[in-house]
């Protein structure tokens, strides 16, 4: 855990304090949802920020981003008294922020993104934009971080998410920030990747930057933080050194609820049944040779590395892509699906982990979004599922003033909730799920986890990806394991996630031979 | 006809569609291990195209017993891709901040009714009537700039909104041709390089390298990309959004007024339908589609929209010689839009970076390195 032996390091400058936010209050329509929070950050520290989603985390930020505008409190940056109207203020300050959805311009370059709107100029201020200099200061910000590949003059769109990240990262280095807050940085990156973007981290704090890092992971607060502050329902709840907190007693502080279990146990009265969905030798562009099947009532769960063609598998079995080699049977009878449409009419449920882009209209009510695929698929049911949505929507602890509020202002954990209630008013025989606990907090996670269970109970088949291990290893009855397209091999329930990534990473042979 | 029918096959299409498959696998297939990002970029191949096109159309001159490379027949077409260039200059800037500009052929109308209402034939009114000219159309640009800026109609709507109502201005206020251009502009319609480059094409390659240097050297420039790809993303940037709209339109609308005085410059009178019979407003934004810019905005090229509106003033040329029906000109004109795009759209969808396999050596980290820390961490 390479940030954690920091702590030297940092009481030697603990007495310096990067920003001090003090009595942090903030209403919407006269909600109150941050009330007179404090958060002191010492300079070169890693300061966790945690909370169940509408705890009040991301007020928080957007507030020190200077996106929202406290109704009062103060905010001192480096011994400065700062207050911010504009994102931009805000880093010019020393305050900069990776958000959640990245700030890029697809079509430009990583260098005229990383200067956008402060563009240097030749010859003052009247001169032409100096490209050969951003250009410069773009890569020496890039080898700063220790990062090889990226070269100024790349294109952002030619990028993966991790990369993405970096130049979000730089961007905000580049502001010469005193503090960085990163919120959920590794909502959509793989192991390997999370390793750079931890030693991007150690690099930023060794020179004296203050990190605000929220997360859903626990693991990764507990890997990077010196010191963790935990917010409830917009209450500062405590602020503690890393070192003095258990990870149960985190969450317990977190949900105000000792969880117990973190995830449901199997219940015992499910009886796995004949395998529902099969595969064999499907192959095509993205994935190949895949022979699997799941049965009723069992959850499989698939885990791999970011880009090892998980998503590619469950898009192939939805009709996404098409199949070019090998055969698909539902419930023993072949199923060919060359279009999503006709997944959905086999009764295949397909919970995308981009719920933002692919799951939902955002703009359109909870009612019309649950309503979406059953109305469009199975016009007929249309009514009936009208009626009994209400209760489905509650059954899913949904929290929502109507079922007309627009699903866009709703939490990442409740828009998951009504992603859910769209799928299963289809009453599906097979559920493929994709990071279907990406960027929702633990009680929502504990809401999802409970209704795989009881899918199960029913009878359907559950194919699970996931990128957070103890996930597909607390969860799934059998766990896959893929590798560059094809699948690596399969371990059983309550496999090590040591076992998991050897396989995921092709360290398997060698794991087995010691 | 014959003669079309027989030349088509062996030449149309058949050199370039192999040559550019063949090219874009050899350059994936060189990419992959390098993780290079570098294609073919749609400026090149609307360049290839339009050589492929020239090419073409010289084969089916010959064939007509003419030559396509002839001095009168070159001045012909660079005349005709003066006009629609500084138009579709101005549309590629509009299109790339995110906006549209439909009121372009009335503004085109418009300006030559003005200008040539005010030279009335006299050389010395020839400044005072440009000055008049083009201020009126940078007004007429400014209002569609606030209007989309400020009050938020979406470009297209407030476009032709004001097409409209210069329009009826037009209708109401004049019928038939009006005024009469200066001989000094006339002559200017006449003159060029060594008989081969009119003046005109001189004007529009001005123009277009001004606008290319202003795109990529000016803030302004810079932040006409990032509205048009992004307004939420230029917001948060603290770029200020509303300027480069503004300026966008101003400039579509200016460039436009000065298209109409080349026009001015051919015909001797103004003519409040000249616009309208041109269908300047959807072949300007044909070129700039043609041109590789995207309609959404945020990228794309001046240097692309002059090889659009250079493949439809070739296509055009040869087709006039041919003596083609006009609903046939169309017929190609409409056929040729629609490939590009479907072109273009194809080429993004194969552009994205891969998606598994050995397809990330951009981190620096080795994979092995990530598991085996991690390892240890457990």
């Amino acid at each position: 855990m390479p940030p954690n032996h920091s702590t030297e390091r940092s009481t030697e400058t603990a007495a310096e304090n990067a920003l001090v936010a003090t009595g942090m209050t903030k209403s919407f329509f006269g909600n109150t949802v941050l009330d007179g929070l404090d958060l002191t950050l010492r300079a070169g520290e890693v300061h966790g920020l945690v909370g169940e989603n509408g705890a009040g985390k991301s007020t928080l930020m957007k507030m020190l981003a200077g996106v929202h505008t406290p109704d009062s409190g103060t905010i001192v940056v480096g011994g400065e008294q700062a207050s911010f109207s504009h994102p931009v203020q805000a880093q010019r300050a020393g305050v900069s922020t990776v958000f959640q959805e990245f700030n890029l311009l697809l079509e430009r370059t990583i260098a005229e993104n990383i200067w956008l709107g402060r563009e240097p100029r030749r010859f003052g201020r009247v001169g032409p934009v100096d490209t050969a200099k951003m250009r410069r200061d773009t890569d020496e910000l890039l080898s700063g971080l220790g990062v090889a590949g990226l070269k100024a003059g790349m294109l952002v769109r030619s990028l993966s998410v991790a990369e993405q990240q970096i130049v979000e990262i730089a961007k905000a280095v580049s502001f010469d920030a005193k503090v960085i807050q990163m919120d959920e940085p590794t909502a959509a990156l793989a192991d390997h990747e999370v390793e750079l973007l931890y030693s991007i981290i150690q690099r930023l704090t060794d020179r004296g930057v203050a990190i605000v890092y929220v997360s859903h992971r626990l693991k990764e607060i507990f890997d990077l933080c010196q010191t963790i502050t935990i917010l409830k329902d917009g209450q500062h709840v405590a602020t503690r050194p890393a070192g003095e907190l258990s990870e149960a007693e985190l969450v317990r502080l977190m949900v105000g609820r000792p969880l117990t279990t973190y995830f449901p146990e199997k219940p015992a009265d499910v009886e796995v049944g004949d395998v529902r969905l099969a595969l064999s030798g499907v192959g095509n562009g993205y994935v190949d040779d895949i022979t699997l099947d799941v049965r009723a009532g069992e959850i499989v769960g698939i885990a791999g590395l970011q880009g090892s063609g998980r998503t590619e598998l469950l898009e192939t079995v939805f009709g996404v892509h098409p199949v070019a080699r090998g055969g698909i049977t539902l419930d023993g009878s072949p199923l060919k699906v060359t279009s999503p449409r006709q997944g959905v009419r086999a009764r295949l449920a397909f919970i995308t982990e981009d719920r933002k882009a692919k799951g939902l209209a955002l703009n359109q009510s909870i009612l019309d979004n649950a309503l979406g695929v059953v109305r469009s698929v199975f016009p007929r049911r249309t009514g009936a599922a009208r009626r009994e949505m209400p209760g489905v929507l509650s059954g899913l602890d949904v929290a929502a003033a109507s079922l007309g509020q627009e699903v866009q202002f709703l939490s990442g954990g409740n828009q998951q909730k009504v992603v859910l209630a769209r799928w299963l008013s289809i009453d599906p025989l097979v559920v493929l799920m994709d990071e279907p606990t990406r960027g929702i907090d633990v009680g929502a996670k504990h809401r999802v986890y409970e209704l795989m269970r009881e899918l199960t109970r029913q009878g359907v088949a559950v194919l699970m990806v996931s990128s957070e291990l103890p996930e597909v290893i607390g969860m799934s009855d059998r766990i896959l394991v893929m590798r560059d397209g094809t699948l690596a091999g399969e371990l059983p329930a309550g496999s090590s996630e040591e076992a998991v990534l050897a396989m995921a990473t092709g360290a398997a042979t060698e794991g087995e031979a010691a | 006809m014959n003669g079309t029918r027989a030349t088509t096959d062996p030449t149309a299409g058949t050199p370039e569609p192999a040559a550019e498959p063949q090219e874009s696998v050899r350059r994936r297939r060189a990419a992959r291990p390098k993780a290079e990002r570098r294609r073919l970029d749609s400026t090149a191949l609307i360049y290839l195209v339009l050589v492929a096109v020239v090419a073409t159309s010289a084969v089916l001159t010959g064939v007509e017993g003419r030559n396509f490379f002839s001095q009168g027949n070159v001045w012909a077409v660079l005349t005709a891709m003066s006009v629609l260039g500084l138009i579709a200059i101005g549309q590629t800037l509009v299109i790339l901040v995110g906006s549209l500009d439909l009121s372009v052929p009335y503004v085109v109308s418009l300006a030559t009714v003005i200008a040539a209402g005010g030279m009335k034939g006299l050389d010395s009114n020839i400044p005072a009537a440009v000055v008049n000219t083009l201020a009126l159309c940078a007004v007429i640009g400014l209002v569609m700039g606030l209007l989309v800026s400020l009050l938020h109609v979406h470009g297209f709507i407030a476009s032709l909104g004001i097409g409209l109502v210069v329009s009826g201005y037009l209708g109401t206020n004049y019928q038939g041709s009006h005024g009469a251009a200066a001989p000094d502009l006339r002559l200017l319609g006449r003159s060029g390089i060594a008989g081969w480059i009119p003046t005109a094409f001189i004007i529009l390659l001005v123009c277009a390298v001004l606008v290319t240097l202003l795109l990529r050297y000016t803030r302004l420039g810079h932040h006409v990309y990032a509205i048009g790809g992004n307004q939420a993303v230029a917001r948060m940037s603290g770029v200020r959004t509303a300027l480069p709209v503004v300026a966008a339109h101003v400039l579509c609308s200016v460039l436009a007024g000065l298209a109409a005085l080349l026009l001015l410059s051919r015909t001797g009178v103004g003519s409040p339908t000249i616009g309208s019979q041109g269908r300047y407003d959807l072949l300007s934004i044909a070129a700039v589609v043609l041109g590789g810019t995207l309609l959404a905005g945020g990228k794309g090229s001046v240097v692309g929209t002059i090889g659009g509106v250079a493949i439809f003033a070739v296509l055009d040329n040869v087709m006039g010689v041919m003596q083609v029906n006009p609903f046939l000109k169309d017929f190609v004109r409409g056929l040729v839009i629609v490939l590009a795009v479907a072109v273009y759209a194809r080429r993004s969808v194969v552009r994205r970076p891969p998606r598994f396999g050995a397809s990330r050596p951009v981190l620096p980290v080795p994979s092995s390195a990530g598991p085996s820390t991690k390892g240890e961490r457990a």
